[in-house]
């Protein structure tokens, strides 16, 4: 038992150091840092973290630490699970899979050292985050810093959310099916799925716990309905507030027991996911997870992808006319062929949705130009990895132009297929509604910029494609406010938001280009 | 046609992977030799425009290929040591993606390429389904799309199988008739046959650049064999350089490489070119 807890030890500790030495996790970490202080907002401006029935929420150590802990899990519980996955896909490259399939460790200890491993990153970023919400209280806040106060909080709102995202990313890559962009995809509706529970939670006055809500806001909520009353109006994060009433506060230890019992509750029940992955555990067994050839024969969109084969013939065309454009043109149009030929799908899709674009109205275009857009951003989210994940990074380097126009090109070719998806949606859009046509502009132009710049930096796929999702579904779902419009989808977008997304765009286009040189070695 | 003057490559303050490189190259085969370590792949990185030298001045035909990178990645075909193909991608379709980076116009060249790495048959298959050897013809036909004038090949037989090795060394050879091929390889037999001359790397310098012939010759004499008893062949083991060693028996069959008669009884031999190279210690391991 003791040799067995070693190794469980030995794997958790070696798959933290793994990933906090990512870069992804610098740029994770970055992020934490801007949305803790985007979150806690400086209430001379007008906005508060928590707001009920249009009072302020007195800026105390358990006021923050319940709303940042909040707001943190429902952000860490997405990004937190495409930071932990992939690491099998790793093995497999690797060849590491074969060494710890053919070990006597292969098994159990395996997956719990994953877990265990998944679990303390988490917990370091999480910590990180607590580091600079302390440090924002400092500066904000209005009351001394409560330490064990924090602590309380985040182990009761964070810790069963960090369990079963772990849990969750250590199933989806133990088990052969889940494996890759379509586990991908799932998670986030497994995540929405947690979403979905707010809005009963909030119009419940009982305000109960929901014991699969892992991401604690309901419990939040309870905690705070039992010491404030609600009302029908709780806002949490970058919330307005009427400075003419008084604020509100909570006491020191806000906990009550029941709600706290539910949270251990909660803990247990995150575990679920660990336990189906035990057993179904593919122990890199190449019947199961052969790289290449049994991915494709057991992803449905693969399986799709072979249907509709022939298809791919349709991008030949393309790869001629790449072929007779000079310079960084053709090599963006060969990357956009290699995309479509790759991909018989998104070929048959793309033929498909230029007849809604082009008859539906106004109104409905909007959401389907946000389909097509979801589509397009888990389509391009690989592009500006795909050299490095298939080894050709230097094979495709050595070709005209180098490195340093295969960062360009790559962007170019996302957005040439941004454009190829929503471009005659845009110009119908264009005509009844310019300000909105070029809100999906900048948008698209935006994503394709951030697409390439995260997959350039990061080096996987899953920095941008978590964002994307993130930003599509807070796009979606805030329909207030021009800057979350970021494609159009509620028309709220103006001029001037359209502006500011594509000249984030250049910005982050520029700062990937100045890393892409950066790293090209001296 | 590729000039190397003083090519020098460091990573941080403190590592110098390829140190003060110079060479001349024309069309022919040059082996790249020496250890893992050695500083082969650094300086095939350089040639093939991947990375810049830290110090010194690359020319091609002339042009300083650091400077302008493309005037070489024009003219140049490269396959790395380890490389893979994309997914959902027929070989075809994986070579008219390159032929496209590179702008080849011709697409009957991919048919005659393909034909050529004998893959014809295979166009339409899934090229991550492929074996080792399949993929490293694959790899080979991609970097001869644009009718290279140089041919950068790194590790070229690793992984595969005799039959498959044979093929690519006569490939090679036959390209080498009228381009500049360079084979980085710690295998001595993938090139002693088909190089023209060999530049041998130690600890990132380059210690020797000369025919198989020069350095066989200056090898001669320096190799004997010996027929020895197992306590002499571990005192032999210490004082000189073995290069083989067989059991038969109560005796030692061995190959020595030493300056001078090792023991009683040797006779010399003559040197094959991986034992010239090991009796002229230019492939020994590299020092810690």
């Amino acid at each position: 038992m003791n040799a067995a807890f070693a190794v469980i030890r030995t794997l958790a500790l070696v798959e933290a150091r793994v990933r906090l030495r990512r870069l992804s996790t610098l740029v994770t970490l970055l992020g934490v840092v801007a949305l803790s202080w985007l979150m806690i907002s400086d209430p001379a401006d007008g906005l508060t973290l928590i707001a009920v029935r249009g009072a302020r929420v007195l800026y105390t150590s358990a006021a923050l630490a319940l709303g940042s802990a909040a707001l943190a899990a429902l952000v860490l519980a997405l990004a937190g699970f495409y930071l932990l996955r992939g690491r099998v896909a790793e093995d497999l490259r690797g060849g590491a899979g074969a060494v710890i399939g053919a070990s006597r460790n292969g098994g159990v200890p395996f997956v719990l050292g994953r877990w265990c491993g998944g679990v303390l990153y988490l917990a370091a970023l999480v910590g990180a985050f607590m580091a600079t919400v302390l440090l924002c209280h400092a500066v904000r806040g209005e009351g001394p810093i409560q330490p064990l106060v924090y602590l309380q909080t985040y182990a009761l709102v964070l810790g069963p959310m960090i369990l079963f995202t772990a849990a969750c990313a250590t199933l989806f890559d133990a088990w052969a099916p889940l494996m890759g962009k379509k586990g991908d995809v799932l998670y986030f509706f497994v995540w929405v799925g947690q979403m979905a529970l707010l809005p009963t939670v909030a119009g419940d006055r009982a305000a109960t716990v929901v014991p699969f809500d892992f991401t604690g806001t309901s419990a939040v909520i309870a905690t705070l309905a039992a010491h404030i009353n609600l009302g029908d109006s709780l806002t949490l994060g970058i919330a307005d507030f009427q400075r003419d009433k008084a604020p509100l506060v909570l006491p020191t230890w806000v906990w009550p027991a029941a709600i706290a019992g539910a949270r251990c509750v909660t803990a247990l029940l995150a575990l679920v996911p660990l336990l189906l992955a035990l057993p179904l555990f593919h122990r890199f067994s190449p019947d199961r997870v052969k790289p290449g050839k049994a991915r494709v024969r057991r992803s449905p969109l693969a399986v799709v992808d072979g249907w509709l084969r022939p298809l791919a013939r349709l991008a030949d065309p393309l790869f001629g006319l790449a072929a007779r454009t000079p310079g960084i043109a053709g090599q963006a149009l060969a990357d956009v062929a290699l995309t479509l030929a790759a991909s018989p799908s998104a070929l048959a899709l793309l033929l498909v949705v230029q007849v809604p674009a082009l008859v539906l109205d106004a109104q409905a275009l909007a959401p389907f130009a946000l389909a097509c857009v979801a589509y397009w951003g888990i389509l391009v989210s690989d592009v500006a990895t795909r050299d490095g994940d298939a080894a050709l990074a230097d094979m495709s380097a050595a070709v005209p132009g180098g490195s340093a126009r295969r960062y360009w090109r790559q962007f170019a070719a996302s957005l040439v297929l941004g454009l190829m998806f929503t471009g005659v949606a845009m110009l119908h859009l264009a005509v009844t509604d310019p300000v909105r046509a070029a809100a999906l502009l900048s948008g698209v132009f935006a994503l394709a910029a951030f697409a390439t710049m995260l997959g350039r930096t990061s080096g996987t796929s899953r920095t941008f494609l978590a964002l994307f999702l993130l930003t599509l579904y807070v796009s979606v779902n805030v329909s207030r406010g021009a800057w979350a419009d970021v494609v159009g989808f509620h028309g709220n977008a103006t001029a001037a938001s359209s502006l500011a997304w594509a000249g984030i765009g250049v910005l982050a286009l520029l700062s990937g280009h100045l890393w892409n040189r950066r790293a090209l070695p001296v | 046609m590729l000039e190397l003057h003083n090519v020098t490559k460091t990573f941080g303050k403190n590592v110098t992977a390829v140190a003060d490189v110079s060479l001349r190259l024309e069309p022919g085969v040059v082996g790249l030799i020496g250890h893992n370590g050695a500083g082969k792949t650094t300086l095939m990185q350089m040639i093939a425009t991947l990375t810049r030298p830290s110090a010194g001045r690359i020319l091609f035909d002339g042009d300083d290929v650091v400077a302008r990178p493309d005037a070489l990645r024009n003219r140049l075909g490269y396959l790395p040591q380890d490389f893979g193909v994309y997914r959902n991608v027929t070989a075809l379709e994986f070579m008219r993606y390159f032929a496209a980076l590179k702008g080849v116009r011709d697409a009957g060249r991919i048919r005659r390429l393909l034909e050529l790495v004998n893959l014809h048959d295979q166009v339409g298959r899934m090229a991550s389904t492929f074996s080792g050897g399949m993929l490293r013809r694959l790899g080979i036909a991609q970097a001869l799309l644009n009718d290279p004038d140089v041919l950068v090949v790194d590790e070229p037989t690793a992984g595969l199988d005799p039959e498959e090795r044979l093929r690519f060394r006569n490939l090679l050879a036959d390209l080498g008739a009228d381009k500049l091929v360079i084979i980085s390889t710690h295998i001595v037999s993938d090139v002693e046959t088909i190089a023209g001359r060999l530049a041998i790397m130690r600890s990132g310098r380059l210690v020797a650049c000369d025919t198989p012939d020069a350095i066989l010759g200056r090898a001669r004499g320096q190799v004997w064999s010996a027929s020895v008893a197992a306590d002499e062949y571990e005192f032999l083991r210490t004082t000189t350089h073995v290069l083989q060693a067989l059991r038969q028996g109560e005796r030692v069959s061995l190959r020595i490489a030493h300056p001078t008669l090792p023991c009683a009884g040797a006779q010399p031999c003559e040197p094959s070119l991986e034992e010239a190279l090991m009796a002229q210690r230019y492939a020994v391991k590299e020092a810690a």
